[in-house]
């Protein structure tokens, strides 16, 4: 047990006597008396002694036990909680896991102290009851480096060290201090965990987790976790996200489509007030929202020659004020090109389905594969293959055109148990019985090539007619599944682009895609997709890369420590650079207990979770009233054995 | 011309409600003197008690000549005979006596009671001694029934204080070989010794066919021992000191206390003694009119 205020414990010590010697000095202080029974006060006296003596010394142990608690309590003892098991022991190095992500910017029920602030505040008080001989270090999860503290003051800093808007990789950090403490050999080691248990910054099914466990098992030092989660969340959040930004002409006259997307963690109808700031334009409009989440078009016209833009969407500040807003840019209209590798007469559908305007950006072109190489190097977005069988030559061609970040599309057949383009192993063709067709009951339509319309209408998925398959063996990541769970389309990303297998085709012995209500929007988004390696706006998360500290910001925070940390709108070279919080910061789920003791299994670890929105104060008061009900406890017990009245009488009458 | 003086163990208005009331005897006595309590031998009242054979010896004045007329056999009318009491009243004037509560000491509550049925029993024509001791006899003043005894009572009373260690058993023995004749015998005392040998002198007495009562004097402190803080009990018959803490021993003494009375209590009881507990707090008339009225009654 330590205590926040030693110095009081050792004042209040000494008092714990103090009934002791006030026993002594009343027992000296007695009144004299004439007594005519003598005999039976010496018996009585004789045979009292045992037990008088025991109460009397328990009367006297629960005395001086009020008066130790008294001191204890004054003393602020740190039995429990964070502060408590922090400090138990001791330890030659602290390693501190300060976790910075965005999410830790949520407030409490006050709105003064953010998750981050917090755990800051607590690793201070922690720390003063350590001896002044321990080493500190921090791993800070922003940047990812490791740095020998001076004085823990320095994490008060708000540029250095405030909430950022990247996300955390905890499998990283605890790598990180692992690789100091095997390579520094700081002694006995503590290792205190800070965070808000975000599924997404554990990733405990990373199969790397039990060999990290395993090296620290193996290290000599011993080595203590102990981690502080910030659960709690806030009651009512609503977070503003941009999906993408379109830019087309319409009557000789250019807008852009801002793809909004809100969100919440509560019900009931509400307006919002979404600020949109446009290249220094501000508006607001009223959206009305009545769901957790509502997705909706901000169109807005602008300048037909205007190269390009740059803005933020925002809402009014919340108890999570890293999602209250999101920057956004679009550069200059650009042609889209599909290249499409295809035998047969289903070739032309498939370049329609492509370029379906005459006159507009987009353009498709049939082609074999020897005319690939060519065609990609000619602002390609996407390369359609259906029914042909690629060389190797070309299949490492497209690999290299999807690592820059095109798109690949595939339609079966294929080969039966060949390889296609490394991912893709495609099983036997399975045909439907009559009037059993296969049906595609679940789709991702939240992303990708199958998600809502801009005006939030579902596409038919559901509807399609599909009498013949070739599923793959290794699905991927699935886009959409039949009912009986194979999956329809499957995406393989590589590098910055996707290869997509849709596992029916689009003749009509296989399936009715060729009537294109999920056709067409389908390649549509994928030609968007791949013609962003061509964009002079490039999206990214917020990471740390020390090679952007010098770029120039056209939007965002001045007085960040470091640029890629901070979302903003950025100038890179020809590039404009739009920094935003991950997608993962806004996700809800959080890793379980369970799934934290199977990381940390075998290894001295506890957690302590405030789940509340209670401070630190809060903790020290249960403990400080733990104490106070013992000195009532004490007390009540004393004044039993005291007070008690005598249960003989002597009877009266004669 | 002598001098009156005030004693305040002399109770003038307690004599006056209790003077109605008589003492009386619940055995035969043997007095010196005719009186109104009943005496072992055949006397000359007016109460016939029984016909017996002439014997050589008895006057021929007691012979009834009409059983002679009828019988031709002498017999001899018998009466019953009324003689007074002789009381002695055993004081004792141990130290112990001298425990004071709020109510005054038991020493001038057990006089005030001596002095109150001395004088009832010289105002009813019985004669009354005083015998007061603490572990020997200090003063014997054997039962007479003139008014100028009753004041040597008083005199004596009035000199006494208490002093000395006890030893009841002892004394009572002693005046159990003393007491020549059957007497009431009536005990003031704390009665702190073994109860055993008070039992045994209790029966030396009964023995010796005496009418035995006894008033247990104690205090209500001693009753109740209250104390809070630390005290030094010193013995008022000058042995040893104690140093104690009430509270922790409460309870024992009290439990001891209890076990002693009801021996006490249950020893007088089984030997047909009158036993009288006597509470300086409840004040004299209760216990004396209680003692009075249940011997009229023959109650006890």
């Amino acid at each position: 047990m330590t205590f926040l205020e030693p110095a009081l414990l050792a004042v209040i010590l000494p008092f714990i006597a103090l009934p002791i010697i006030i026993h002594f000095i009343n027992r000296m202080r007695y009144t004299p008396m004439d007594w005519a029974a003598m005999d039976f006060l010496f018996k009585a006296k004789r045979s009292s002694t045992k037990f008088a003596k025991l109460r009397e010394i328990l009367i006297l142990a629960c005395r001086c036990l009020a008066i130790l608690c008294l001191g204890l309590a004054l003393a602020r003892p740190l039995s429990g909680g964070w502060l408590g098991w922090a400090f138990s022991g001791s330890s030659d190095t602290v390693i501190i896991l300060l976790d910075r992500s965005s999410s830790m910017g949520v407030l409490d029920e006050s709105g003064q102290k953010n998750k981050l602030s917090k755990s800051i505040s607590m690793i201070k008080d922690s720390a003063r009851s350590k001896p002044a001989s321990t080493k500190f270090v921090l791993v800070d999860s922003a940047t990812g480096k490791v740095t020998e503290l001076e004085a823990l003051d320095a994490l008060e800093d708000d540029i250095l060290f405030g909430v950022s808007d990247s996300s955390v990789d905890m499998h990283k950090m605890v790598q990180s201090s692992y690789e100091y403490i095997s390579s520094n050999n700081p002694g006995n080691c503590e290792i205190w965990v800070t965070g808000d248990l975000q599924q997404s910054n554990w990733k405990p099914d990373n199969a790397e987790w039990a060999t990290l466990n395993a090296d620290f098992k193996s290290l000599n030092a011993k080595v203590k976790f102990r981690m502080l989660a910030l659960s709690h969340s806030p009651s009512k959040n609503i977070g503003i996200r941009v999906k993408d930004v379109f830019r087309y002409t319409k009557n000789n006259k250019s807008f852009i489509d801002i793809g909004v997307r809100l969100t919440r963690n509560y019900t009931g109808s509400e307006i919002v007030r979404v600020k949109l700031d446009l290249n220094s334009i501000e508006t607001v409009r009223e959206v009305e929202m009545t769901q957790e989440m509502l997705d909706y078009i901000h169109t807005v016209e602008i300048d037909r020659e205007q190269e390009g833009g740059f803005g933020s969407v925002s809402i009014p500040k919340d108890q999570n004020p890293g999602d209250n807003s999101y920057y956004f840019a679009y550069g200059s209209s650009m042609d889209k090109k599909t290249a499409v590798i295809s035998k047969g007469k289903y070739s032309q559908l498939l370049a329609l389905a492509a370029a379906p305007l005459k006159g507009q950006s987009q353009s498709a072109v049939i082609i074999d594969e020897n005319q690939l190489q060519a065609t990609l190097s000619d602002h390609c977005s996407l390369v359609i293959i259906q029914n042909s069988k690629l060389s190797e030559n070309a299949e490492k061609t497209l690999l290299s055109f999807t690592e820059r970040g095109g798109q690949v599309l595939l339609f079966p057949p294929l080969q039966e148990g060949s390889k296609v383009l490394n991912f893709i192993q495609a099983s036997q063709v399975e045909t439907a019985k009559k009037d059993q067709d296969f049906m595609v009951n679940t789709w991702d339509e939240f992303q990708g090539p199958l998600a809502k319309s801009r005006q939030g209408e579902s596409l038919p998925v559901n509807k399609l007619y599909i009498t013949s398959r070739q599923t793959p063996s290794i699905s991927g990541q699935v886009m959409a599944s039949y009912k009986d769970g194979k999956p329809f389309l499957s995406r393989f990303g590589h590098g910055k682009g996707a290869v997509y297998y849709c596992s029916s085709g689009i003749e009509r012995k296989w399936s009715d895609l060729y009537k294109g209500g999920v056709l067409l929007p389908m390649i549509d988004r994928l030609v968007n997709d791949g013609a962003k390696q061509y964009s002079s706006v490039v999206n990214e998360s917020c990471r740390y890369d020390a090679s952007l500290d010098k770029i120039e910001l056209l939007s965002g925070d001045e007085a960040a420590a470091y640029k890629s940390l901070s979302s903003g709108v950025y100038k890179d070279n020809e590039k404009v650079l739009v920094l935003n919080r991950p997608d993962e910061e806004d996700e809800d789920s959080q890793i379980s207990e369970d799934s934290l003791e199977v990381i940390f299994s075998g290894l001295d670890f506890s957690m302590f979770n405030q789940t509340g929105n209670d401070s630190q104060e809060t903790m020290q008061s249960e403990l400080f009233s733990l104490f106070t009900i013992l000195i009532l406890l004490f007390l009540t017990v004393e004044g039993f054995m005291t007070l008690r009245k005598p249960h003989v009488e002597v009877e009266r009458n004669s | 011309m002598k001098e009156i003086k005030q004693r305040d163990f002399i109770d003038h208005e307690l004599l006056g409600r209790l003077g109605r009331l008589t003492l009386e005897a619940r055995s035969f006595m043997e007095g010196g003197f005719a009186g109104r309590h009943k005496s072992p031998h055949r006397g000359s009242s007016v109460e016939f008690a029984q016909y017996r054979k002439y014997v050589q010896g008895d006057d021929i004045r007691n012979i009834d000549w009409r059983i002679f007329a009828r019988t031709e056999r002498h017999y001899v009318k018998e009466f019953e005979a009324d003689t007074n009491l002789r009381a002695y009243m055993v004081f004792d004037c141990s130290g112990s006596m001298g425990f004071a509560g709020e109510d005054g000491t038991k020493f001038n509550y057990a006089r005030k009671m001596v002095a109150t049925l001395a004088q009832l029993l010289v105002q009813q024509g019985d004669s009354v001694g005083l015998q007061a001791f603490n572990d020997k006899m200090v003063r014997d003043l054997p039962p007479k029934t003139s008014p100028k005894h009753l004041y040597a009572i008083f005199e004596t009373l009035s000199a006494l204080s208490p002093s000395g260690k006890t030893d009841l058993p002892h004394i009572l023995h002693e005046l159990a070989g003393k007491i020549k004749r059957r007497a009431l015998v009536i005990i003031f005392s704390d009665f702190f010794s073994d109860v055993d040998k008070l039992i045994d002198s209790f029966s030396h007495l009964l023995f010796k066919k005496h009418d035995v009562a006894v008033f247990h004097i104690l205090d209500e402190a001693e009753m109740k021992f209250e104390m809070v803080r630390p005290v030094r009990f010193q013995d008022m018959e000058g042995g040893e000191s104690l140093i104690a803490d009430p509270a922790m021993i409460r309870n024992e003494y009290l439990q001891q206390l209890k076990n002693y009375m009801k021996d006490m209590k249950e020893g007088c009881l089984s030997h047909k003694v009158d036993y009288r507990l006597a509470v300086p707090g409840e004040g004299a008339e209760g216990v004396l009119s209680d003692f009075l009225l249940d011997r009229l009654r023959g109650h006890k």
